[in-house]
């Protein structure tokens, strides 16, 4: 099975991380683990105004890490799996990465940084549901 | 790993088995799912007016030709499972249940036609979401 993995470096990402590992049923050796970050934009003024070496050396940073932990958990459990990370809008690239990919199943959390509570779903993760074809596994 | 399915009587019902069994190392050896369908509240008042021997054989009747095809379906494809139903408030009994049996995964069917349900989960979808503190697979 591919699996695509949306992961932010929230809690909800360690969470999807321990529910794939904890259950080697969904991801073992044969499969294909797919992990995506998406960066948001920077706005473009500020864009203009570093540079876009600058900027593209930020998303680098930044993705790193969110990436380099997982990376060295999934090295840990001998996983078939990517590493990539993209900047623009998070439903965007995450619908655009399950269909180039040809995912089976989409793993995300149920939000990412940026909501607290347990009443709303976030809407990222609403939109990729709306919007997504394949099945969607929403780790809360 | 031990699968709550919710299964209310739309046309989406049939979908997640599918995939379940398709994937076969979401449902080997060992696991089970628990196949629960949930039935829309009666008004306390045409409860009464026909007698709760005769709303308990409407629901019988309507479980039975919901869970059957299913059971069916799981059987022959030699999938352990446990069909059950209940009446009213679905979200929280199938949290209630979740935990009551240990799953570690709660599968849903989600709408997708139409523009509004493309735009909201249904409402059982989303409560559960909410309150569940285990992952929570939606199928399209």
């Amino acid at each position: 099975m591919k699996v695509l993995l949306a992961v932010d470096g929230s809690k909800y990402t360690k969470k999807a991380l321990a529910f794939l590992i904890n259950h080697e049923s969904l991801v073992n050796s044969n499969d294909e683990l797919f992990v995506l970050n998406v960066q948001l934009q920077v706005p473009a003024r500020v864009r203009a105004m570093l540079g876009s070496a600058e900027v593209a050396e930020y998303h680098r940073e930044e993705s790193d890490k969110v990436l380099n932990p997982i990376k060295k958990f999934l090295d840990k459990h001998a996983l078939n799996y990517r590493c990539a990370f993209v900047v623009g809008h998070p439903v965007e690239e995450i619908l655009k990465a399950a269909a180039t990919e040809k995912s089976h199943l989409l793993v995300m959390g149920t939000r990412g940084h940026g909501l607290i509570g347990r009443v709303l779903i976030g809407s990222i993760a609403q939109r990729v549901v709306a919007e997504c074809d394949i099945p969607v596994l929403l780790v809360t | 790993m031990r699968i709550l399915f919710a299964a209310d009587s739309s046309n989406f019902t049939k979908k997640p088995p599918t995939f379940l069994t398709n994937n076969k190392n979401l449902l080997g050896a060992g696991d089970e799912l628990v196949v629960l369908h949930e039935q829309d509240a009666i008004s306390a008042q045409i409860e009464r007016k026909l007698g709760s021997a005769e709303v308990t054989a409407y629901r019988t009747k309507r479980a039975d030709a919901v869970l059957n095809p299913i059971k069916k379906f799981l059987d022959k494809r030699a999938v352990s499972s446990r069909c059950l139903w209940v009446a009213g408030a679905a979200a929280g009994q199938i949290i209630e249940i979740s935990k009551r049996d240990h799953a570690q995964m709660i599968v849903m069917g989600v709408h997708g036609h139409g523009l509004l349900s493309r735009m909201f989960m249904g409402s059982v979808a989303q409560k559960v979401l909410a309150e569940s503190k285990i992952p929570t697979l939606l199928v399209k």
